[in-house]
């Protein structure tokens, strides 16, 4: 795994923060989350591919998304 | 074969939805919120996806509030086990179904009370009799959108704007309604919108949703796997996972997402329009004939929805609904599992043969119905002479 991960609570919330992202022109994927950020278990991560990810982070808490782990994984 | 039975589930189903079903088994085979491959996340992806079309069809901003489930009933039981606890007071309607009643009877036994409001003969009549039912300790109001034996619509956004400027949490049947009547959950003020999909959405059996556009959050029905937060040994907190455990009906939710589609792409207004013609000129044509007693009201758009209960002189409406099925004509008989509309409508006892059409009901089926009812009634009266 690579890139930059935001965690969120569960793979609705991974789906709807990627449509959040996307329309605001970021490349992203929904993976599972790495380990490392993973605090509880079975959670799912958005992988910003392009984009600023305390920007990513900021759009997606104001839509009301928990973020609940971030990192860097090379 | 001719198929009068849509408030039960629709048939035919679109072929969109038939082909999408299948190509779920073909391409989208993978448990969606569990794993990380590429099958997973793509079923995963088109699970969101309907959850977005249906929020956006019932006038809701959160997909994720959109919780996929077994059947409306099982919605309607999240939402009335959910809320209701010993000392509360919760407020029905005359009409409901089962899937109401049954409920508020069990929770009424764990101390909960339950008023039952008359439906009247206009729609301020109606609202009055929930505002005189209402009290101090009302905590919910859920109420049919259309009777599923009468037809009967009730005025939601009326009494959805009551509960909200009471502070009353409002849960909506829309088994018979979503689909066939235009529904707006921020509109009407409804908090719990309970759906059959395979009916009026023209979905696949064994498909239902609830839409919940509050922030109060009822106790889970079922709990277990949600593929989210696994390390805690509590249920999840958060939508739609707090009432999603275990794995979900993939095929389905992939034919609710093809039925919006195939709803939105005819129009709500076109589909009701088409149904309330047939209906009205069935109405017209069996109030012709001898001995057929209608038992329903003429379909009139906002007042009752396009469905028609009727019984045959002398014969029982199970024997009619027999007869009419040597004819290869499809309709319920009996109490269709609400027994308070037949004691409102007089029929607990006789039950009543039930005609309800769906967008691919055509005016030819309803003529060769006529046709089959009145030999029917001929050959009653006959035989009885």
């Amino acid at each position: 795994m690579k890139g930059k991960y935001l965690t969120v609570k569960s793979v609705t919330n991974a789906m709807k923060s990627k449509e959040i992202l996307k329309k605001q022109g970021f490349d992203v994927a929904v993976e599972r989350a790495p380990t490392s950020i993973n605090p509880d278990g079975c959670s799912f991560a958005i992988n910003i591919k392009r984009g600023n990810i305390n920007v990513a982070e900021t759009l997606l808490s104001t839509a009301g998304i928990d973020v609940i782990g971030r990192g860097g994984v090379l | 074969m001719i198929y009068f039975d849509n408030s039960a589930t629709t048939f035919p189903k679109p072929y969109d939805v038939v082909k999408q079903v299948r190509t779920a088994f073909l391409r989208y085979g993978a448990n969606p919120g569990r794993s990380g491959y590429k099958m997973a996340m793509d079923t995963a992806e088109k699970v969101f996806e309907c959850r977005s079309k249906a929020a956006d069809f019932f006038g809701l901003d959160k997909p994720e509030n959109v919780v996929f489930t077994l059947n409306c009933t099982h919605a309607l039981n999240i939402v009335i086990n959910g809320i209701l606890k010993g000392g509360d007071h919760v407020i029905c309607s005359d009409l409901e179904h089962n899937a109401v009643i049954r409920p508020l009877y069990k929770m009424s036994r764990k101390g909960a009370r339950v008023s039952f409001a008359k439906t009247g003969e206009s729609a301020e009549e109606t609202l009055e009799n929930f505002k005189r039912a209402a009290g101090k300790r009302t905590k919910l109001i859920v109420c049919t959108h259309a009777s599923n034996v009468t037809g009967d619509i009730l005025p939601i956004g009326q009494i959805g704007a009551f509960c909200r400027e009471r502070g009353i949490l409002f849960a909506v049947d829309a088994a018979q309604s979503a689909g066939v009547l235009d529904i707006d959950m921020e509109r009407d003020c409804i908090d719990f919108l309970c759906v059959a999909p395979h009916k009026g959405l023209y979905a696949p059996l064994g498909t239902g949703m609830l839409l919940i556009n509050t922030e109060y959050m009822p106790d889970s029905l079922i709990t277990g796997g949600t593929g989210s937060l696994s390390a805690e040994t509590e249920q999840p907190d958060f939508l739609p996972d707090r009432f999603e455990s275990g794995t979900m009906n993939v095929p389905g939710i992939i034919g609710i997402s093809q039925g919006i589609d195939f709803v939105k792409k005819l129009g709500v207004d076109a589909i009701s329009g088409h149904e309330y013609m047939l209906m009205r000129h069935f109405y017209q044509k069996a109030e012709e004939i001898e001995n057929v007693k209608l038992l329903t009201q003429l379909p009139e758009q906002g007042r009752n929805a396009p469905i028609i209960g009727l019984n045959i002189d002398g014969l029982s409406s199970e024997e009619t609904a027999a007869q009419l099925g040597e004819e290869g004509i499809c309709v319920r008989a009996g109490l269709h599992c609400a027994p308070s509309a037949h004691r409102k409508l007089g029929t607990l006892k006789s039950g009543l043969v039930r005609f309800a059409p769906s967008v691919f009901t055509s005016k030819e089926d309803v003529e060769r119905c006529i046709c089959v009812l009145r030999t029917i009634s001929e050959n009653n009266y006959s035989q009885s002479v």
